[in-house]
């Protein structure tokens, strides 16, 4: 790179006041990932609300906006107004798209650089700069020892949409018999074994790491996506996440991209009922196996997918478009 | 050298398309044609403001069957060729062929509906894209399924499926069948999991790109109830074709052929045997395969990009181009305008608002056709006037709107007939008070020139006067933004994110605007400070009534003094301020005399403090001020509101009348007067000061004389309707701000009118300071210090910031 990221300084913002925004974890994350690129002292982390007075108190080569856009208290006319007036560059990585994407006018007209999490969603942008990053893992906050005496045969955690709640009926026989930890808040189904509880966060990467097999299946609602009615491209946070922990995770297959990010030997795509009774069958019998997937699926998040290597992928992306020349 | 490239506007005519990524792909390959000069892709709350803006060549509308015939007739006209190009014939052939009617070329991507369109289309099929669609096609792609298709659950598609399953039940598939309410559900023999699955186009493709087999099956359904087909097929075949995918095809509709060579680019079938046939011949050739799918990506990128659909229609453009006469009448030339008012001057009580906008009216006349439209009596309505205030329309709505309003369907469907029947080429807001503020959007949509009177704050605030939650004026501004979420909530009991939301509605409204005007510098600075997106767009234009009687030359001396409240009698205009201060001049000799409506609450207060020496005359009709100052003979005139006037016209009035101004010491009323030398400014704060100055005057009268000789000097008679009538002239066009050097002319009359009164204070100041200098200044420290002593830091600060910003 023909930059000196050295002597850059960030200021890094949640997109939405800490009242509405139920994923203060990951901007956390994104800060320790600046972090780990740069220094303490050239990153700060702040909320939406005090954006402004941030901007003032220090000079700053990017304010990063990160998460969601969309609640009605959630502006940013003024912040850009005030980077401009500093000269700072202010760009935005969305995490919610495309299940909010109808609110991307909120940000076209005021942002010099747009990153957002999901793929497809990023080729519906009204903007010149747009790039897609995915969402990540924390080292720190994720990373578990790999356990190859796992306790539990199968984990799944998640808000019972309606595709969840169609494979878990689907799967419900087999569940059944299985030592299975299946946390659906709001979705009370004993035919599969779903238990009624919310987890908190930092409970998941001790379950993917305790478990045999860790059920990934993605997000079915949207929030605001009436516009173009995308259909989500990229993996959630989650899947970096359960990588990070050493999870070996079944993949209910919607998407291929994926690929991008895991291949075959690193977790196990699932295509269909059949499919994961067979899969699953094959590696509860065979440990070996399933351990040789966990540990080079958590060698590729710790190398490719954790927040730091999407801080340096922000930085180069805006070195290269010129941003820091 | 002649640049002969083509400038392009392009529409979603869908603003709701789950196919929008195929204008995406369009609006990419026209950027990348050698023969466009540049290509805009627009939405419809921008497309006829564009339009206007640049003589664009071609009008380009993606999809038809939705689209808002108004609008795209107006960018119709505005551009030189307009095409349309639909993609959902021959299901929605009906709605496609009576929007045809607005364009100069139609494509249909069904070959079987040209004859349709009685010789104005021709045919373009769907395409697809390398950035969208390709994926990498050769010998290292790893299959991951046998037969993959994604398609809605059409009944002939699900029996189709059903049987493959039950006499291919050993193959890897991968099937989606998404059904909707329209449909009946699916009887699919495999678990709903395995097929209600979404993905997106993308996706699909890398689906394809990785399964040996691609299915297509036609549709032989219709939404509209017609049992119609296409006979040529949908996007997703290209689309297969770009990402290296071998395709299965129903040959049931040949035209298929036309695209890809059978055999050699695809494999066709035309019953389920044949395709069970072809697919055990090739399950196990993985080489026959890739060959079959790289010959069909070649031909994709070869012939079937948009790039290739992108230009047929150029050329067909340019062609039409060289034989098309230029559009003679590129605008609408009516001069129609619409005034957006709160009130009027033939419904009580009203201001000098409602005064100016009938003056206005009546001096444009020559030029303008102009209507009012304003909430009825009950704000449950809506009337629309003629120019003479005669009422012509009304309606009547199920809500009345009290306050801020962003959104309101009934009133925004008669505000969007009124501007397409009407035509109005202006919307000149000079006030949204119980009006939707959605009338910006929907104005500006129209392609309606957008301008925008800040007679008071609504835009920054629902208490449009700007007085806090403890009377005073807040001084709002940039940062403001946590004191008014704490004031919304005292004062209206509003949540607290309440001010939040309403500043990032407004900020996101303003775009809409093309020009907002100040009667005051002091005011765009308010508005500017809370809005920096307003910046651009600001002009001033006092609201001056042209002069109407000349000035009284009386000299001062020491009689009695005879001082008016000038307005209606209200909190705001400093009615409780007036009260206290004349209580404490009870037994001066100076007489008072309120010229302006009081309400019963004061009029109780009046008759309770038994005021002998106060003339309650009451309401006066707008012509009588100047008479009623001289009947009385008034001496001077106060205008002591409590909140930041815009500008105030009885102010102006009175000193044309030669009345001696003392004014409070914030807004246009502080900005407009300086201290001692065309009035007085006193704090409102608390009215015994206004009493010590009315003291200080009486006690030296002789100060006066000079006082209105300086005043009359300063007063400057410009021709505000012919400011207004260089702004309407020289709107911008489309998204263009405001030209500047139009911009600089109009705020000339600003600069003459505050030069004027600089150079009268320079003058004086500056004598002073020669001769006092020291003097001067050791007051001033004395006056501060004493100021301290008795109010504490706290009031002299807040009073030190009153006198700098004055």
């Amino acid at each position: 790179m023909s930059y000196d990221h050295k002597s850059l300084s960030i200021l890094i913002s949640s997109a939405s006041p800490k009242e509405s925004n139920k994923n203060d974890d990951l901007l956390g994350y994104v800060y320790e990932g600046f972090i780990d690129l740069l220094s303490f002292s050239d990153v700060r982390v702040c909320d939406y609300s005090e954006i402004i007075q941030n901007i003032r108190s220090k000079k700053f080569n990017l304010v990063l906006i990160f998460g969601s856009c969309m609640p009605s208290i959630c502006g940013y006319e003024d912040v850009s107004y005030e980077c401009k007036k500093n000269g700072m560059l202010l760009a935005f990585w969305m995490h919610d798209d495309p299940y909010e994407i109808d609110f991307k006018f909120k940000i076209e007209k005021v942002a010099d650089f747009i990153f957002t999490n999901d793929r497809w969603s990023s080729k519906h942008y009204d903007h010149e700069h747009v790039h897609h990053l995915p969402l990540a893992a924390s080292k720190k906050h994720h990373f578990r020892q790999i356990n190859s005496t796992p306790i539990y045969d199968l984990f799944f955690c998640g808000v019972p949409f309606e595709n969840r709640k169609r494979i878990l009926n689907d799967l419900a026989p087999y569940l059944k018999k299985l030592n299975t930890r299946i946390f659906v808040p709001g979705f009370s189904n004993l035919a599969c074994n779903a238990i009624d509880q919310r987890l908190e966060n930092s409970l998941l990467p001790d379950f993917y790491s305790n478990s045999a097999i860790t059920l990934n299946i993605g997000r079915d609602l949207n929030l605001a996506n009436d516009r173009f009615q995308l259909v989500p491209s990229t993996p959630g946070p989650r899947t970096f996440e359960a990588a990070m922990a050493g999870a070996l995770q079944f993949y209910w297959v919607d998407s291929l991209e994926i690929l991008d990010y895991f291949d075959e030997n690193e977790l196990v795509l699932v295509n269909g009922i059949d499919d994961f009774l067979q899969k699953s069958e094959f590696y509860l019998k065979n440990p070996s196996y399933a351990l040789k997937i966990k540990q080079k699926c958590q060698i590729k998040a710790e190398n490719s997918h954790s927040y730091h290597n999407r801080a340096r992928e922000i930085i180069d992306t805006l070195s290269i478009k010129g941003f820091f020349s | 050298m002649i640049d002969n490239r083509i400038k392009v506007l392009l529409l979603d005519t869908k603003y709701k398309n789950p196919n929008h990524y195929i204008c995406r792909a369009i609006f990419a390959a026209l950027k990348r044609a050698k023969l466009v000069k540049y290509v805009f892709i627009a939405s419809y709350d921008n497309a006829i403001s564009l339009a206007q803006n640049d003589n664009y060549d071609l009008f380009l509308a993606f999809d038809g069957e939705e689209l808002d015939v108004d609008i795209c007739s107006r960018i119709s006209h505005l551009c030189k060729v307009s095409v349309l190009w639909v993609t959902e014939d021959p299901y929605e052939i009906k709605a496609n062929k009576t929007n045809a009617s607005l364009f100069d070329i139609v494509y249909t991507n069904n070959l079987d509906s040209v004859s349709e369109y009685s010789g104005k289309a021709c045919h373009l099929p769907f395409a697809a894209d390398l950035d969208f669609h390709y994926h990498n096609c050769d010998n290292t792609k790893k299959f991951l399924y046998d037969v993959f298709f994604v398609g809605t659950a059409w009944p002939n598609r699900v029996e189709f499926v059903n049987e493959l399953i039950q006499k291919l039940p050993n193959l890897k598939y991968k099937i989606a069948l998404p059904y909707n309410q329209y449909l009946p559900k699916p009887d699919l023999k495999i678990p709903e999991s395995n097929w209600v699955w979404k993905t997106s186009n993308y996706e699909f493709c890398r689906f394809a790109s990785l399964s040996k087999f691609t299915l297509t099956l036609h549709r032989n359904f219709s939404s509209s109830g017609e049992n119609t087909v296409a006979s040529t097929p949908g996007p997703r075949i290209f689309e297969v074709g770009m990402a290296g995918g071998a395709q299965l095809i129903d040959m049931t509709l040949p035209e298929v052929s036309l695209y890809y060579e059978p055999g050699k680019e695809f494999l066709g079938f035309t019953t389920i045997d044949e395709c069970i046939d072809l697919i055990n011949t090739y399950i196990d050739d993985d080489e026959a395969i890739l060959k079959i799918a790289t010959a069909a990506q070649n031909k994709t990128i070869e012939t079937h990009k948009y790039d290739d659909r992108v230009s047929k229609i150029i050329k067909d453009t340019i062609q039409r181009l060289s034989i098309v006469e230029e559009k003679v009448s590129k605008k609408i030339n009516k001069r129609k305008i619409l005034y957006v008012v709160h009130n009027f001057e033939t419904r009580p009580p009203y201001g000098g608002v409602e005064l100016f906008v009938q003056n206005q009216i009546q001096a444009l006349s020559e030029n303008y056709e102009a209507y009012i439209l304003a909430p009825d009596q009950n704000k449950t309505g809506l009337v629309l006037l003629n120019s003479r205030n005669k009422k012509i329309n009304k309606w009547n709505f199920s809500l009345s709107i009290t306050q801020f309003t962003v959104l309101n369907n009934e009133r925004e469907a008669v505000f969007k007939d009124l501007i397409r029947e009407y035509n109005f080429e202006i919307v000149h807001f000079h006030h949204l008070l119980h009006s939707p503020f959605s009338y910006l959007r929907i104005a500006k949509e129209h392609g309606v020139k957008v301008v925008y009177s800040a007679h008071d704050y609504y835009l920054i605030c629902d208490e449009w006067c700007l007085i806090d939650y403890k009377g005073d004026f807040c001084n709002v501004g940039f940062d403001s933004i946590r004191k008014c979420a704490m004031c919304n909530n005292v004062v209206r009991n509003k949540a607290l994110e309440y001010a939040q939301i309403r500043k990032n509605t407004i900020n996101s409204l303003v775009n809409y605007i093309d020009v907002i005007q100040y009667n005051h510098e002091v005011v765009k600075r308010i508005y500017e400070d809370v809005y920096p997106a307003l910046i651009d767009k600001s002009v001033i234009i006092p609201i001056e009534n042209p002069k109407k009687t000349k000035l009284i030359t009386k000299i001062f001396d020491n009689k009695n003094l005879k001082i008016a409240f000038v307005g209606n009698f209200t909190k705001q205009k400093g009615a409780d301020v007036f009260i206290h201060a004349i209580n404490l001049l009870r037994n001066t000799g100076i007489e008072f005399y309120i010229l302006g409506y009081v309400n019963a609450n004061y009029l109780d207060i009046i008759d309770v403090l038994k005021f002998e020496n106060l003339t309650v005359h009451g309401e006066y009709s707008n012509s009588d001020l100047q008479n009623l100052l001289n009947t009385y003979a008034i001496d001077i005139s106060l205008h002591i509101s409590i909140w930041p006037e815009t500008y105030c016209i009885s102010l102006s009035e009175c000193m044309d009348a030669g009345v001696i101004p003392i004014v409070s010491d914030i807004g246009a009323h502080g900005a407009r007067i300086l201290d001692g030398i065309n009035g007085f400014k006193c704090s409102v704060d608390e009215p015994y000061l206004l009493a010590n100055k009315i003291l200080e005057i009486k006690s030296n009268q002789s100060v006066l004389n000079t006082m209105r000789k300086n005043m009359i000097d300063s007063i400057v008679d410009f021709n505000t309707y012919e400011l207004y009538n260089a702004l309407y002239d020289n709107l911008p066009n489309g998204l263009n701000q405001y030209k500047r050097p139009v911009l600089a002319e109009l705020n000339k009359a600003k600069y003459i009118a505050h030069n004027k009164l600089q150079n009268i204070h320079e003058v004086i100041v500056n004598n002073v300071i020669a001769d006092n200098k020291d003097r001067v200044v050791n007051n001033k420290i004395t006056k501060v210090f004493r100021y301290y002593k008795s109010y504490g830091l706290v009031r002299t600060i807040k009073r030190a910031y009153h006198e700098l910003r004055s």
